[in-house]
């Protein structure tokens, strides 16, 4: 039984509305540690490491490097045991953001 | 130094109730589901739990913008704490307050506070009041090393050595106000000293052992129900997180943090300690650690699904009566 | 000229001015950040980043991170101010004016009076205000009614990056002690903005827009929101007139009251508490001065009088919106 985690814009403090991702630091098909370093994410402020919030295989990164996406946003997928593409496809079609508060 | 099985227990679940309380909320925060500014206190538990184990409900504290540590050691309820910080009507202070106001006047805690050295004049005022009314207690500020140079803090501490109020100075260092270095920024670098120019005695203890910071305070809390007035205690830490939710910490070295979890952390101290000596077994600090998760899993759940305050809850608790 | 975040407008005018002033420094919490640190310098910027870059420029004999004493420093810049310097101080948020009131009310503001004409304090006190990110009761405050009551001081308020940048360096070239009011929740507001410095005079509203039935005063963030709200009011067949003071002292009457003689009607919108506030004060002024030109009564936009609520619901309902002017300036327009 897979379990299939959203990667989303993080909220980096508090003005932050929207941010890109500057750099990954897990490669398509690398391993994702919870409370690691995943990405690098830019905001009109600042550059800050973003820590996965989950464990498993990075399986898509969604977002393009630089593309400003609103917080809670999809930027990537982390997929812990096995899944399709097909089940990842419906994942990524299937994603809305929370509402922001 | 003697410390009951009880208290053991409860100081391990509290300072794990902290942790993972506060390693949450970072990881609930990054969703963009939490309002606002949070400071978290992760690192520095041994500070809040081993102060206000000596406490009681006579007793009050005053806290920092990084309080959710002093409220859950005082005694403040994680569940209401965590509807707070999600700015729910079932809130500690009906989700007006947020994480940076959370308060529990009948536990005791004076309340988180947005204003650095906001606290030491509060605590001043608890242990003159606990003085004039004769109820034995005493009264804690904790403040940070970015309050130590408040004209607040200093002024306190001088009313209160003055007057022999019993309030207990925990300057909490761990290392950096915002991103100024507390090495640069206290002058004469010697806080125990600063504190014996205004008369009041203190030591520097490092607070990532529970056992030492617990130890002080034991003996501080004695000396000031016993009269002899205002202590003072320098608790050096770390802090793993950055000064609010959203610093990328530039100004700590690489991998600075890493380091500080792998060695100077106060709960694998507290177990290393208690399993080498045979004071608790593994298996109970093991149920310790499964029974706060599922605490804080409860937590999180009932503050996302909690209602948000009414729009007439807006112009309510300004004043007792107008 | 290129598109500019107020941030970048607010660099940009200290930088300039830094280097065409000698005299002029910076200090502040964390207006460089990572002081006495072991990693980066540089490492804020202040704490929503828009003096970041000044230190490499200007090094820290001129950029001066300070302990969190605001007290001392804020007085520091009154101190070296009337002593032949012009430092931009900044007060990280004006709810923090309660730990240095007196350095600032009873200290700066009156030493040109007090010392007969004979000193200047050319002091810039950069401050954060305004509600709306959730930052609650001690981080959200709009106290720029109190700096406008005390005599001696100026109170400069930017409604836009091009304002910020403009009304920054007059603020900094100004020979009175200037309180400058941003607008966090303005911070990634984006325009066009010069690249070449310009200075806008202190006590000159701006015309936003010109519309013959009725004069809307708006402050702050509060000059977008009505610019909302008139824009919908157009096509209601709503003419709103809406003028942007820019600066509450000195505060431009002639331009409040010759607008209200034409149109005969007055809304004022301000994000300040109700009691004792801007909205209060052009009100007076206008019930004062310019009464037989009113065609229908004055009202004022606010708050209500509460500190500012912590929950997304509470501050939403707080903040005086767009929806909240327009139809207010519906009543106005259509009483009789």
């Amino acid at each position: 039984m897979a379990t299939i985690h959203a990667l989303t814009v993080p909220k980096l403090g508090l003005t932050m509305k929207e941010g890109a991702v500057a750099v990954w630091h897990v490669p398509l098909g690398g391993a994702v540690k919870a409370g690691e370093p995943v990405a690098d994410i830019e905001t009109s402020k600042i550059t800050a490491s973003y820590d996965a919030p989950c464990s498993g295989v990075l399986r898509c990164q969604v977002a393009a490097i630089g593309e400003m996406l609103p917080v809670g946003a999809l930027i990537g997928v982390v997929v812990e045991g096995e899944a399709s593409e097909a089940e990842i496809d419906a994942f990524i079609a299937a994603f809305t953001p929370e509402e922001k508060v | 130094m003697q410390i009951s099985r009880d208290d053991l227990l409860t100081s391990y679940r509290k300072m794990c109730t902290i942790r993972a309380f506060e390693e949450r909320i970072h990881k609930e925060f990054a969703t963009g589901q939490i309002p606002g500014f949070v400071h978290l206190y992760a690192g520095e538990e041994a500070s809040a739990v081993g102060v206000c184990m000596q406490l009681n409900g006579i007793d009050y504290i005053g806290s920092t913008h990084r309080g959710h540590g002093h409220s859950i050691a005082k005694g403040c309820d994680p569940l209401a704490m965590m509807q707070e910080i999600y700015g729910r009507r079932g809130g500690l202070g009906k989700g007006k307050g947020g994480s940076m106001h959370i308060a529990d006047i009948s536990k005791g805690m004076l309340g988180a506070n947005g204003i650095v050295g906001g606290g030491p004049p509060l605590a001043c005022g608890a242990a003159l009041s606990a003085k004039v009314r004769q109820t034995g207690g005493v009264a804690v500020a904790f403040f940070g090393d970015g309050a130590f140079n408040q004209g607040t803090t200093l002024e306190s501490m001088n009313f209160a050595s003055v007057y022999k109020l019993p309030v207990y100075f925990v300057l909490e260092d761990n290392g950096y106000a915002e991103s100024t270095a507390s090495s640069w920024s206290i002058g004469g670098h010697h806080p125990v000293r600063r504190a014996e120019g205004f008369g009041i005695p203190g030591e520097r203890i490092d607070g990532h052992d529970f056992f030492a910071v617990y130890r002080a305070a034991k003996g501080a809390v004695e000396r000031m129900r016993a009269g002899e007035g205002p202590q003072f205690i320098h608790i050096e830490f770390t802090r793993y997180y950055g000064h609010f939710e959203g610093d990328a910490m530039t100004y700590r070295p690489p991998g600075e943090v890493q380091e500080e979890r792998k060695y100077l952390d106060c709960l694998k101290f507290f177990r290393g300690r208690v399993a080498s000596s045979g004071l608790l077994e593994t298996s109970e600090l093991d149920a310790i650690d499964q029974d706060v998760a599922k605490l804080i899993d409860q937590a999180v759940a009932e503050a996302r699904a909690a209602p948000p305050p009414a729009a007439e809850d807006l112009t309510t608790d300004v004043y007792s009566a107008y | 000229m290129s598109r500019k975040s107020f941030r970048q407008a607010l660099n940009e005018a200290m930088r300039q001015e830094m280097e065409r002033d000698p005299t002029v420094i910076a200090l502040g919490e964390d207006i460089a950040g990572g002081m006495g640190a072991k990693g980066a310098q540089d490492a804020w910027g202040d704490v929503l980043g828009a003096s970041k870059g000044l230190l490499p420029e200007f090094g820290r004999g001129r950029i001066y991170d300070t302990p969190i004493s605001e007290s001392a420093f804020i007085g520091a810049a009154a101190g070296a101010a009337v002593t032949g310097l012009r430092p931009i101080a900044q007060l990280m948020f004006v709810d923090f004016f309660g730990v240095c009131g007196d350095q600032i009310i009873n200290q700066m503001a009156k030493f040109r009076y007090m010392f007969g004409g004979k000193a200047t304090t050319p002091v810039v006190i950069r401050t954060l205000f305004g509600a709306g990110v959730r930052a609650a009761s001690q981080h959200s405050q709009c106290l720029y009614p109190i700096f406008t009551h005390v005599p001696g001081l100026k109170v400069v308020i930017p409604s836009s990056p091009y304002e910020a940048k403009g009304l920054m360096i007059q603020s900094i070239r100004d020979d009175d002690p200037v309180i400058f009011f941003e607008h966090k929740a303005m911070y990634d507001d984006q325009e066009e903005v010069p690249d070449e410095p310009y200075a806008i005079p202190l006590g000159q509203a701006r015309v936003v827009r010109e519309g013959a039935d009725v004069t809307v005063v708006a402050i702050g963030r509060m000059v977008q929101f009505a610019s909302q709200a008139a824009a919908a009011l157009d096509k209601d067949g709503i003419r709103c007139t809406i003028l942007d003071p820019r600066t509450t002292s000195p505060l431009d009457t002639n331009a409040i009251l010759r607008s209200v003689e034409r149109t005969g009607r007055l809304v004022v919108v301000d994000e300040a508490s109700p009691r004792c506030g801007m909205a209060a004060d052009i009100s007076a002024l206008v019930a004062d001065k310019a009464f037989r030109s009113l065609r229908a009564p004055i009202r004022m936009v606010t708050p209500p009088h509460t500190p500012v609520p912590f929950a997304a619901e509470l501050e939403d309902l707080y903040i005086p919106g767009p929806a909240r002017i327009q139809a207010t300036v519906t009543e106005v327009v259509k009483y009789n």
